[in-house]
């Protein structure tokens, strides 16, 4: 402290030139070194998110005379979208895609697979073929979630097509993805993101050391009661950086959706604002591609997923008492 | 511990707070200049909108009066570069009239280069061709969809060709729709450079199955439906026939997956019929409000919600990922024996180099790979198509006149050159080359697309191509949308509906048409919406 | 309290690895039992098929005479206290302690009193709402052995719980689980590699090597009489001297001959010798460092050695001398001032000598 006060006055001071070039070297080069960082975040993170906030609350668009002359309108955007009954539906439907497909779908069967990929197998013959059977399963998890969306959204439609994949596995015979849009979008994210759950599971059940479980069996648990007590509370923490990470890109998914579905904009939010930037719908203040309002809808959203995350945090921050 | 988190939370507290602040001030800020007066908006948006009749004349003034100056301002040692932005779709059309151009220029002493910006295929030129003219980097000559030129205009993007045209003997040649289509509240804004009809085409194998007349030409909406119904009947026999599990008589779009092509290849076919102009559209031009409920939107949705009920139509095929490329390729393998769509899918869908061409005609004329390449083969082709595919005009409601609409590319002028004479002239002077009667007719001739021109059927080239010809006797009663600006909007509320139908949401076409009148309401506002009286019979 | 008893015990890792080759004791009732033996010996396996946690390839292991064999370990109503204590660290120690209480639905109140009894017993009652990695390494060890007590098993089974301590604490802790089981006369089995460890613990010593159990008896027995060279080498510090040596009868007398020296046994302790391995044999000489005696002068019977290095130890002194080529080490009470080189004269406590067969290692006398 007293070092630095020294420094702050360094014209005053009676310090030889060579110890002020030193410390201007040691204290003052790194804080301007950050500055070309901090600037790149304000321009790309801090600037955006501004502008989108700036933008929710005037009647700019894309095009139209509302393109050149926007101006200020209050919250009238957020009441549009906020009472538009699609809005609605696609904030409900965002809910229950995220719920069931991330944090039921991918979360439990990558928790499950990681269990299962952990477990000794049997000796013998037994062991060796699980062995191999599961570096197959793990490898055909992980190619799930290496393929780019688009493709994997498209196989997906292919598949669910009357006479694809779900023809031939479960006599279903019609469009899948036609007549049960959200099922469909449900599981092919299940089946996209397992993967990366599953991953995250294995690296926190192999940090659990083996003679935990070896106490917890000699002190009488049974394995249900093992997993229960002693696997879950020491994953929990992953568990939770897992939810985190899953609810955000679950919630905020896009393409795989939008090449499976369409633009119907009723079966999430990201589809809404989709339909609402490209200029398909909007209020009546604002012109084709009414981007103030689609930026009320994100920012709506962002405030939703803010909320969710400071919630796991806070969840992640008592958990994290003991470790 | 405990301190850190309440911490934590209340950065993330404060910094929201401090961002939706610094978001209320900035905004505040900005647009202040705005909201200042109304003089200011006029002055700075000046050939925007309804534009009151002094603008225009001085605008006149300045334009007949640069036009004498022409030949001494331009003797200038330093080129004049003229930037012309258009689709790869059109280049055959586009870069032999610069060549032309340019040509002209030189050995009439103009130092002028022309510059081209080529939206390569496979980027949405609508959406490029929109942000160019937001962020005012677009071309000076531009070639847009023509639906857009009402929001373009309206925007204050588009430069009003009135006195251009005025003294153009050309003007003359192209039929009144096409005037229409570029014409905003009295301006012309651009010159239509292609266009296209629709229309119902039908299966005349399956027809003939069925024991329907061929060729086939209905004379009402209940025609349609008679045949369909009949079609419906044969489906055992024509699945038999043809080796299909599925078969659906009718197809007329729905839903938003086909977006803007549910309201004009479906919607729209049936609403210009299904009434007397002018109550046949969305918008009203007299009262200037769109139309929320009429009889003929009533009778549109009424359409939609018998066909699709009875199962005339198929439903999924709305809601695939591939709408178009399904489109065709069932219509092709004869699972829809009657489809509404547009004059280029003679060509493009089941042509000899189309996307779902005919099975049986590429067998016939030995064609491998789904596509014929000789000469020979494509002549065989094109016969052999012409005996299996019909196409029969889309007839009113009551059958008392013919209805097809019309969309299409027009090439206009940026607003930007209005304070730059010489280049407006010269910009014009390149559109007269693009536009002209040999250049569209060599170019739509190749094409397969109709050309606007009506004087295109006295060039060989052109006149040869005998689908072209008939079809472009369409254009006579041919219409165009009510692209005003909201009409996206409004369009998009027909798409939900219709999809709504389709997916059997709404099985009443009352109900519909409420639901309809609703989100137009949301979509343009109340106060811009009128209730004509509905006819339910 | 309970008897353990193994019969026929062996252990077998894939692909052909011994780990526990034919073990056979019975523990019984309050016995404080130790397995003792180096590092890959085999007794934390043998722990280990006790407490259920691997399953004997063959041999059966019996808890009270009844047959376990193939009884999971919750089943087998054994107590374990871990090397690295094996706490859960998501727990605070009130609940690391309560664990197995709370597994067999014991109600609230009991597992309260229960616990709160223990952690005094232990003297850790106020580190209960603490989470074990606040804990020092000393009260880490003692929520184990809470962990383990309070259920009161039918076993109690340690490897080598003390380890991990620091030299002082060590010794502390000896002492106090010593005086625990002592106190609840709990049947336990104690895995260490530590012999002093396992002479001041244990009521029985299980010395092992190499998977096999050598010799059983009690801390004084595996002392004084080791059956083995093995156990005569591994217990005792500093370790047995052994001195290669030729028995032989020579004009009836006998005679340990080794490199420059010969010993007359007594008469009787000859006979016996000579009756076990006849007239001639090949043996190694066991003298623990306690039993020699240095003199300057030459004596009878004494072995002629030069002195190697003095290590002063403060109470004693260790005396390092060369018979021959053999380094032997004599412990000596007090001081003893030898200059390096001097010449000196090793007197056996003949009575306390020890004979192995060079080639089966085993005690002849």
């Amino acid at each position: 402290m007293e070092r630095w006060v020294n420094l702050s006055g360094a014209g005053k001071s009676a310090a030889p030139a060579s110890a002020r070039t030193a410390a201007l070297v040691e204290f003052t080069l790194p804080k301007l070194l950050i500055v070309p960082a901090l600037a790149l975040i304000g321009l790309f993170v801090v600037f955006p998110l501004v502008w989108s906030v700036v933008m929710s609350f005037t009647n700019y668009s894309m095009l139209g005379v509302t393109a050149r002359k926007w101006g200020f309108i209050g919250l009238k955007n957020y009441i549009w979208v906020l009472t538009d009954p699609d809005f609605q539906a696609a904030i409900a439907n965002s809910f229950i895609f995220t719920i069931v497909s991330a944090l039921i779908g991918q979360a439990l069967l990558g928790l499950a697979l990681a269990v299962v990929m952990r477990m000794k197998g049997p000796e013998g013959w037994v062991g060796a073929a699980t062995k191999v059977l599961k570096v197959i399963a793990g490898a055909l998890v992980f190619v799930a979630w290496i393929i780019p969306e688009v493709v994997a959204g498209y196989c997906w439609a292919a598949a669910m097509s009357r006479g694809g994949l779900f023809t031939a596995m479960f006599g279903i015979n019609y469009n899948f993805y036609v007549r049960h849009p959200l099922q469909a979008m449900i599981i092919a994210n299940i089946w996209r993101g397992t993967a990366f759950s599953m991953i995250l599971f294995m690296a926190a059940l192999e940090s659990i050391p083996n003679y935990i479980y070896e106490a917890a069996e000699v002190d009488g648990a049974t394995p249900w009661q093992r997993f229960r007590y002693v696997t879950f509370p020491l994953i929990s923490n992953a568990l939770l950086v897992d939810f985190i990470l899953i609810t955000v890109w679950t919630f905020g998914l896009f393409t795989l959706i939008f090449t499976l579905i369409g633009p119907q904009m009723d079966y999430m939010w990201t589809l809404y604002v989709y339909v609402l930037a490209t200029g398909r719908m909007g209020p009546p203040w604002t012109g084709p591609g009414p981007l103030s309002t689609a930026a009320a809808a994100a920012d709506i959203m962002f405030v939703i997923v803010l909320a969710l995350i400071t919630g796991y945090l806070y969840a992640l921050r008592r958990l994290r008492r003991w470790a | 511990m405990p301190a850190e988190r309440g911490l934590s939370i209340a950065a993330i507290v404060i910094a929201i707070i401090a961002i939706i602040i610094a978001g209320i001030a900035i905004g505040q800020a900005m647009s202040k200049p705005h909201v200042l007066t109304k003089t200011v908006v006029t002055t700075v948006v000046k050939s925007a909108v309804p534009v009151t009749k002094t603008v225009v004349k001085t605008a006149t003034a300045t334009v007949t009066k640069t036009a004498t100056m022409t030949a001494t301002v331009t003797k200038t040692s330093k080129p004049i570069v003229l930037t012309i932005e258009y689709g790869e779709p059109w280049k055959d059309l586009v870069q032999p009239a610069i060549q032309k151009f340019e040509a002209w220029a030189s050995s009439h002493g103009y130092n002028v280069q022309v510059k081209q910006v080529m939206l390569p295929y496979g980027i949405n030129f609508m959406q490029r061709i929109s942000s160019d003219f937001a962020a005012g980097t677009a071309g000076d000559v531009v070639i847009i969809d023509s639906f857009m030129i009402p929001a373009f205009a309206k925007a204050g993007y588009l430069y009003p060709l009135d006195n251009f045209v005025k003294n153009w003997p050309d003007w003359q040649y192209y039929p009144e729709p096409m005037k229409k289509i570029v014409t905003w509240f009295g301006h012309v804004y651009g010159i239509m450079i292609d266009t296209d009809v629709r229309m119902l085409w039908y299966r005349k194998d399956i027809f003939k199955m069925c024991g329907l007349p061929v060729p086939w030409q209905p004379k009402s909406w209940q025609d349609i439906i008679k045949a369909a119904e009949k079609l419906k009947s044969c489906a055992p026999k024509i699945e038999k026939a043809l080796g299909i599990n599925e078969f659906y008589p009718l197809y007329f779009p729905a839903g938003t997956k086909w977006g803007e092509a549910t309201t004009m290849q479906g919607f729209y076919m049936l609403l210009l019929g299904a009434a007397k102009p002018p109550y046949n559209r969305l918008y009203d031009y007299k009262t200037h409000k769109w139309i929320c409920k009429s009889t003929a939107l009533y009778r549109s949705f009424w359409f939609y919600v018998y066909t699709y009920k009875n199962g005339l139509e198929p439903v999924s095929y709305n809601f695939v990922s591939n709408v178009w490329g399904t489109m065709r390729k069932v219509f092709s393998e004869g699972k829809v024996a009657i489809l509404v769509g547009g004059s280029w899918e003679w060509g493009e869908g089941w042509g000899p180099q189309g996307i779902a061409p005919l099975k049986p005609c590429l067998q016939k004329c030995g064609c491998t790979g789904g596509k014929c390449t000789t000469s020979s083969q494509i002549q065989c082709y094109t016969a052999c198509e012409a005996q299996y595919i019909g196409f029969a005009k889309m007839p009113s409601y009551n059958g008392s006149r013919w209805v097809t609409i019309s969309g299409g590319w027009a090439i206009v002028i940026n607003d930007k050159l209005a304070n730059n004479p010489e280049k407006l002239q010269l910009a014009w002077k390149l559109i007269t080359f693009i536009t002209s009667r040999d250049n569209e007719a060599q170019y739509c001739a190749k094409y397969g697309k109709i050309c606007p021109r009506s004087d295109c059927a006295e060039v060989p080239i052109y006149a040869k191509n005998t689908y072209l010809k008939e079809i472009s006797q369409f254009l006579k009663f041919t219409d165009f949308r009510d692209a005003l600006p909201g009409y996206t909007k409004v369009s998009y509320a027909i798409q939900q509906v219709t999809g709504m139908i389709a997916k059997g949401e709404i099985t009443n076409a009352m109900t519909a048409l409420n639901k309809y009148c609703d989100l137009v309401k949301r979509y343009v506002g109340a106060n811009n919406v009128e209730v004509l009286p509905v006819q339910t019979s | 309290m309970s008897t353990v008893r193994l019969e026929n015990v062996t252990k077998i890792f894939p692909p052909n690895v011994v780990a526990v080759n034919n073990a056979n004791f019975k523990v019984e009732k309050g016995e404080f039992f130790v397995l003792l033996g180096p590092s890959g010996c085999g007794k934390t396996t043998t722990l280990r098929m006790i407490a259920g946690l691997e399953r004997p390839t063959y041999g059966k292991i019996y808890i009270n005479e009844q047959d376990v064999t193939d009884l999971p370990p919750r089943l087998r109503d054994v107590a374990m206290v871990f090397q690295t204590w094996a706490l859960y660290p998501h727990m605070k120690v009130y609940d690391n302690i309560a664990f197995p209480l709370r597994l067999r639905k014991v109600p609230r109140s009991e597992i309260d009193r229960k616990v709160r009894e223990v952690a005094k017993l232990l003297r850790i009652d106020d580190l209960l709402d603490r989470y074990p990695k606040q804990l020092s390494g000393g009260q880490q060890q003692r929520v184990a052995l809470a962990r383990a007590l309070v259920r009161s098993p039918r076993v109690w089974l340690m490897d080598e719980p003390l380890s991990n301590l620091d030299a002082l604490l060590r010794v502390q802790m000896r002492a106090e689980l010593k005086r625990l089981q002592k106190e609840l006369k709990i049947t336990t089995i104690y895995v260490t590699h530590d012999q002093v460890e396992a002479m001041s613990m244990a009521d029985r010593i299980a010395v092992m090597n190499k998977g096999r159990i050598l010799q059983i008896a009690p801390p004084k027995e595996i002392y004084e009489k080791p059956r083995t060279k093995f156990v005569g080498g591994f217990v005792g510090t500093p370790p047995m001297n052994f001195i290669p040596v030729t028995f032989v009868v020579e004009n009836d007398k006998y005679l340990l001959k080794g490199e420059g020296f010969s010993i007359e046994l007594p008469k009787e302790l000859g006979e016996y010798l000579r009756e076990k391995v006849g007239d001639r044999a090949e043996l190694d000489l066991g003298v623990r460092p306690e039993h020699i005696r240095i003199s300057t002068s030459e004596e009878p019977n004494a072995i002629p050695a030069t002195v190697y290095i003095v290590e002063p130890l403060g109470t004693e002194t260790i005396v390092n001398v060369k018979v021959g080529e053999t380094l032997v080490k004599i412990k000596v009470i007090g001081e003893a001032l030898f200059e390096p080189s001097t010449r000196v004269w090793l007197v056996f406590d003949i009575n306390k000598i020890h004979l192995f067969d060079t080639k089966t290692e085993e005690a002849v006398i």
